[in-house]
């Protein structure tokens, strides 16, 4: 138990034993939620949720947060789309190769990523309302760009991004593994990800130590700019259509699936294990709601009551476990 | 003596198996000054706390005013007359001196705050132990000092008839704790009682009665102080005879590393320095004389104008950055707010030093960070259970070897100390005393702010005075006595 209550992961406790019991309940209302079947459909849900929280995780853990990964993701997914869209209705009438188009996308992320990161680094507008700013701005970018409609018939090379299965599991699931991968790597192994926790943890301090925590902020917000725009075009690969209202509210799921996971708002922890948990929590929440056949808008009202909830029995279980541990 | 107000009988707590406090006694007798003493960890804050009600014995009694009593939480001590003014002050900055007074107890009329009837409740506390505030105004421009003061007038506004004293003294100029000591008697002639935890010695013989002394969690010894010798108190402190704290220096200056000239800024006026490898510089004065201000200035936290010249070499540094990369390094007189990750593993605040040194095509490089940081811990004799154990945990004369050796895994030509011993304890200052000599061996040019006379006569070569940002006086710490430094301090 000694060795238990000084690992690292000791504040994982929480999230698990919270998975247990909320697919317990869902189980017993209906058994079809453990079905192979259904266990994909969580899978598949949790792709988007999951990349968003690798992409939030890097200006949160360094003490910032970003409300506007939504907008961002929707953005970049549209402007891809409509390179590759046979239909065409936006407004850039354009074709591209689907790489080409893709890389597009990117590029417009990375941009969005160094507007927040240059405002929020080098002026001292606080992140949130920076990123509130920019997440409104960007939502109208992407209701002009779509012209308001759904961007249809897309190009099949990139659909095949959602419809590829290696070994009977849909290739989205690999993506996401490669995003966990790519940011625990990251986080853990670089100088950079190292940083970016001393930042998080004492951003004076850091700064004292030597380090340029003007820069690191900035590139955290690159990162996740970055990373956002890949969630928004992996998300219209999924849906078909690039949505003018895609991912409208997902910046609070990223930032629940954070804080599930041991994120904390204030930076300076957190663990790539524990946002698969946080972002399993959340695609979990979607699915097993679905499945007790809560209606849409009940949803809502149960979502928001569960992040409170589940936080607070996750900090509750976590106390139990530490006291439990240390004796 | 007189009766007794206050007997806390075997008091013992246990946090789990760490046995914070064993059977401890304490006495606490009408209108006296009793010094609670010890090193960092040995008891002292949680005999406080258990004191407040912010924790509960594990066993043991509390007698106040000769009635067993037991004490709830914070608001019960308060509502008892038991008062702490704590070490770090809180204070609600946008609040007004009388705001925070009477925080959560605003008297009303007709539900709504009577702020005439508030202010004057302020100022009658004020003129009570003769302090001049404006009652409306905000605390957020407060100094130390003065958040103290609302935090007596605080107690004297529940009519404490006991006041808990947290090293008060900390942060305080001279004449900052010459003000105290006169409150504090004068809160004694009314019949208060005062428990004063303090490190300094000043502090015991300026205005304590009896010394009480805990020593890893139990009762060390008790006396008098006007019977006790410095050299008694300490060696109850840490249970061995330390017969000169500072140690012996073996330090030979050699050429000079650092040369200053003219440095202005906002708060410095034009300074001139030079310091020597192996050398240690001291500077001396009242706080906020700017000597901090230099420190921040060449290790480019603050802009300023003139020369700095490394090695021969000309520099500007723009960022901490630069600075380190320069081979300049700083120990900030604040290691709870600039100096450390209180969250973060002891390994990992000494590697953040050394992060880019070690990692390759940009790869952090685990094993190297690792063995150099536990290198230094074990050089600096940095306590604790291991390497992965967080800041927060330790005491503060560890914390403090922590940052030291942050800067020093960097190897820098030129070290600077901000207050290298502020809330450190005598055990822990004899050793950071050795580590500055040590590294003043190996050739490192020093620079050292220090308010503590004593400690800066007996360990730099040679002293600068600064007075409001002007450099007023330069001696070597041969000639240097506590008296004529003072006289060019004020």
């Amino acid at each position: 138990m000694k060795k238990l209550a000084q690992s690292q992961y000791i504040n994982l406790t929480g999230i698990i034993v919270l998975i247990l019991t909320f697919g317990t309940i869902v189980y017993f209302v209906n058994p079809l939620f453990l079905s192979k079947a259904n266990i994909l459909n969580v899978g598949r849900q949790m792709v988007v949720f999951g990349i968003i929280a690798c992409a939030l995780s890097f200006p949160q853990i360094a003490g910032n947060t970003d409300m506007g990964i939504e907008s961002v993701g929707a953005l970049c997914g549209a402007i891809t789309c409509e390179l590759v869209s046979a239909a065409n209705p936006g407004i850039l009438q354009l074709q591209t190769h689907p790489v080409l188009a893709i890389l597009i996308g990117v590029i417009v992320g990375a941009l969005c990523g160094l507007l927040n990161g240059v405002l929020i680094a080098y002026t001292t507008i606080p992140a949130f309302i920076v990123t509130l700013g920019t997440q409104t701005a960007l939502r109208g970018m992407t209701y002009i760009i779509t012209n308001n409609m759904p961007i249809a018939q897309l190009d099949e090379r990139f659909l095949s991004l959602a419809q590829t299965k290696v070994f009977g599991i849909n290739i989205q699931i690999y993506f996401l593994a490669v995003f966990f991968l790519v940011t625990a790597f990251i986080l853990n192994k670089t100088t950079f990800g190292r940083k970016v926790f001393a930042v998080g943890g004492n951003a004076q301090a850091a700064y004292q130590s030597g380090i340029n925590v003007k820069r690191i902020t900035l590139f955290c917000y690159i990162i996740c700019g970055i990373i956002a725009s890949l969630a928004g075009i992996l998300l219209s690969a999924r849906t078909n259509s690039a949505q003018p209202t895609a991912m409208n509210g997902y910046s609070t799921v990223a930032i629940s699936a954070c804080a599930m996971g041991g994120v904390p708002l204030e930076g300076g922890e957190g663990s790539v294990v524990g946002m698969v948990f946080g972002s399993l929590m959340m695609a979990m929440l979607t699915n097993g709601m679905n499945m007790m056949r809560l209606s849409t808008n009940y949803q809502y009202i149960f979502r928001g009551v569960m992040l409170i909830l589940s936080v607070f029995y996750a900090q509750w279980i976590n106390k139990k476990t530490a006291s439990l541990a240390r004796e | 003596m007189s009766e007794v107000v206050l007997q806390m009988n075997h008091v013992t707590k246990n946090f789990g198996g760490v046995h914070a406090l064993t059977d401890v006694d304490l006495t606490l007798y009408k209108g006296e000054v009793l010094c609670l003493v010890g090193e960092n960890g040995a008891g002292k804050s949680t005999l406080m706390n258990v004191l407040t009600g912010v924790i509960q014995p594990t066993s043991g009694e509390i007698i106040l005013h000769g009635e067993p009593v037991i004490i709830k939480n914070p608001s019960d001590a308060f509502a008892r007359g038991i008062s702490i003014v704590h070490q770090e002050l809180v204070q609600m900055g946008k609040l007004t001196v009388a705001e925070n007074v009477f925080a959560g107890r605003l008297p009303t009329k007709h539900g709504l705050v009577d702020y005439d009837q508030l202010y004057k409740d302020t100022q009658e506390l004020m003129d009570r132990i003769n302090i001049h505030f404006d009652p409306k105004a905000k605390v957020r421009q407060f100094s130390i000092a003065q958040c103290q003061l609302i935090e007596i007038l605080k107690a004297l506004s529940y009519d404490s008839s006991v006041i808990v004293f947290d090293e008060p003294t900390a942060a305080l100029t001279i004449d900052e704790c010459q003000t105290l000591y006169g409150i504090i008697r004068d809160l004694q002639k009314r019949g208060v009682s005062i428990i004063f935890i303090s490190h300094r010695m000043a502090d015991i013989y300026a205005v304590g009665e009896r010394v009480a002394v805990l020593r890893d969690g139990h009762n060390s010894g008790t006396g008098v102080v006007s019977e006790l010798t410095e050299k008694d108190i300490i060696s109850m402190m840490v249970g061995r005879q330390i017969e000169d704290q500072y140690g012996e220096k073996h330090n030979v200056p050699g050429d000079v590393v650092l040369k200053v000239r003219n440095l202005k800024n906002s708060r410095v006026h034009g300074v001139n320095f030079d310091v020597r490898a192996g050398e240690v510089l001291g500077f001396g004065g009242l706080i906020g004389a700017g000597r901090t201000e230099i420190l921040q200035a060449i290790f480019g936290i603050d802009p300023y104008e003139g020369e700095v010249e490394l090695e021969g070499k000309q520099i500007h540094c723009n960022s901490p950055e630069e600075a380190i990369k320069h081979g300049i390094s700083l120990v900030s007189e604040n290691r709870k707010d600039y100096g450390l990750i209180l969250k973060h593993a002891i390994l990992k605040n000494i590697s953040l030093g050394i992060l880019d040194q070690t990692s390759r095509h940009g790869l952090a490089d685990a094993k190297q960070e690792r063995a150099t940081a536990q290198e230094f811990m074990d050089k600096l004799l940095i306590k604790a259970k291991n390497g992965d154990t967080k800041a927060m945990a330790l005491s503060g004369g560890n914390q403090q070897k922590v940052v030291i050796a942050r800067c020093l895994a960097s190897k820098p030509k030129v070290l600077f100390l901000d207050e290298p011993t502020r809330g450190v304890d005598v055990g822990a200052k004899a050793e950071i005393y050795r580590i500055i000599d040590d590294l003043a061996c190996q050739g490192v040019a020093i620079v050292m702010v220090s308010s503590e006379l004593p400690e800066l006569i007996a360990i730099s070569d040679r002293i600068i005075v600064m007075r409001e940002g002007d450099q007023v006086g330069e001696m070597s710490a041969k000639e240097a006595t506590e008296e004529n430094i003072m006289a060019l301090c004020v």
